[in-house]
């Protein structure tokens, strides 16, 4: 009996915390985050889709009713998408491509960085972008890198640096760190104090990672058998939270 | 002695044009790439455009692969791919807890704004209002905003074209296939 009032208790806090926050969205709806290799995302009023060649538009000012409201041709084949600064880094098999929102519903491309057939998500932090470059079979040419550009500018994007990687796919940034998950390789931590001169501070060998969502002091990450759950400090200490297990 | 001279000669002859045939063949495949035979590759595995629209909210249950994630006010939503969305309440990151699994065939992505997610259902977005943890509501179905599936989630992989008419691509299976004749 004891144990059911104390189930109660924690059930109906539960229902509290979930009752709270739901009212606090409610007036201004918000979005979510998704990982680097998202090809979803929203922006203000707008739900935007990248697919192969294409860059659709939905306006959702009313959440219930998306209204399809316009599209643009890519002249590349899209992968990922990912907002930043009223802008769309586009991700793309041979380059980054840039979108403004000046018109939300036709974003147009205001520049391109363009680089040697590869698969490539960015993300984008502060004055700087960053875009990982791999070797597979639909981009035979390509090489395993991250480049560093400068994007101060988004209207001519600037080549930083470029590291050679492993086998990179996902990636994500905060205000220090830079996350990149290095496939079957594991997933590496860097400090990106100075993006000119990453610090690799930690390489995880056996997490297989596919893709990564950093959040303010925690990470989640995707991989071939689980997701990770890390809580970090900006002292460089990560600790291990959870795995949520996958398994075919 | 001159008897297993010429056998010798004869073999190598044989050996010689056994050789020649290999060769040419291996040419005429790598130029023709007309007629390769039985392989093992992808073949695609159809499903009805009716049942591909049938979106539902079931038990949570294990996941089986992991594709998109996506995060907003404490819950983790991970994208099982083709299958659906594994509704994760992760206010405590130490202690993740799956509660509900919203079956959309055809899933890859997602996102979400206020109570609603946005998803691929096939060839479809659909807008689903995910407010009452018991049930879930199809707001809107835009139809024919999304690609069909043209080949498999892997690379460097045979397989066998896809066939719009017979249905949506819900998944691929590695079997032996007769002279497939689409490549990535």
């Amino acid at each position: 009996m004891k144990k059911l009032i104390l189930l109660w208790i924690a059930c109906s806090a539960v229902a509290c915390k979930g009752d709270f926050s739901f009212k606090g969205e409610s007036n201004t709806p918000t979005a979510g985050t998704g990982g680097s290799l998202a090809r979803f995302t929203i922006t203000n009023d707008y739900l935007y889709i990248v697919n192969s060649n294409n860059l659709k538009s939905f306006n959702i000012s009313n959440p219930t009713d998306p209204i399809p409201s316009g599209e643009v041709k890519i002249n590349a084949f899209a992968e990922t998408i990912f907002p930043f600064k009223n802008h769309l880094l586009v991700g793309t098999r041979t380059g980054m491509y840039i979108f403004g929102l000046s018109t939300p519903s036709k974003p147009n491309q205001v520049s391109v960085y363009q680089h040697f057939a590869s698969c490539d998500p960015v993300v984008a932090a502060g004055d700087y972008a960053y875009v990982t470059l791999r070797k597979g079979t639909p981009c035979t040419r390509g090489q395993n890198q991250l480049d560093v550009l400068n994007i101060a500018q988004l209207a001519s994007p600037q080549f930083l640096v470029s590291y050679p990687m492993l086998n990179p796919h996902g990636l994500g940034v905060t205000a220090k760190y830079l996350f990149l998950c290095e496939g079957a390789s594991g997933f590496k931590i860097f400090d990106r104090t100075n993006p000119a001169d990453l610090k690799m501070i930690d390489f995880k060998y056996d997490i297989k990672s596919f893709d990564v969502i950093p959040l303010e002091e925690s990470l989640i990450i995707t991989g071939e058998d689980g997701i990770y759950q890390y809580g970090f400090d900006q002292k460089g200490n990560f600790e291990l939270y959870s795995k949520i297990p996958v398994s075919k | 002695m001159f008897e297993t001279k010429v056998n010798q000669m004869k073999k190598i002859s044989i050996l010689f044009i056994l050789l020649s045939v290999i060769l040419l063949n291996a040419c005429y495949t790598e130029e023709g790439k007309d007629y390769e035979g039985k392989v093992m590759g992808y073949k695609p595995i159809y499903s009805s455009y009716e049942t591909i629209r049938k979106v539902s909210l079931t038990d949570a249950r294990p996941i089986r692969q992991s594709g998109k994630i996506y995060v907003k006010d404490g819950y983790l939503y991970v994208v099982e791919p083709n299958a659906g969305i594994h509704v994760i309440n992760n206010f405590d990151q130490k202690n993740p807890k799956a509660e509900r699994f919203i079956n959309i065939p055809g899933n890859i992505d997602m996102a979400i704004k206020g109570h609603i997610i946005y998803a691929d259902n096939g060839l479809d977005l659909v807008a689903i209002d995910i407010s009452d943890p018991k049930s879930i509501k199809i707001l809107k179905r835009i139809e024919g905003v999304l690609p069909y599936p043209k080949y498999p989630p892997y690379e460097n992989v045979k397989f066998e074209c896809p066939d719009s008419t017979k249905g949506y691509v819900v998944s691929w299976e590695f079997v032996e296939l007769e002279n497939p004749k689409c490549y990535r």
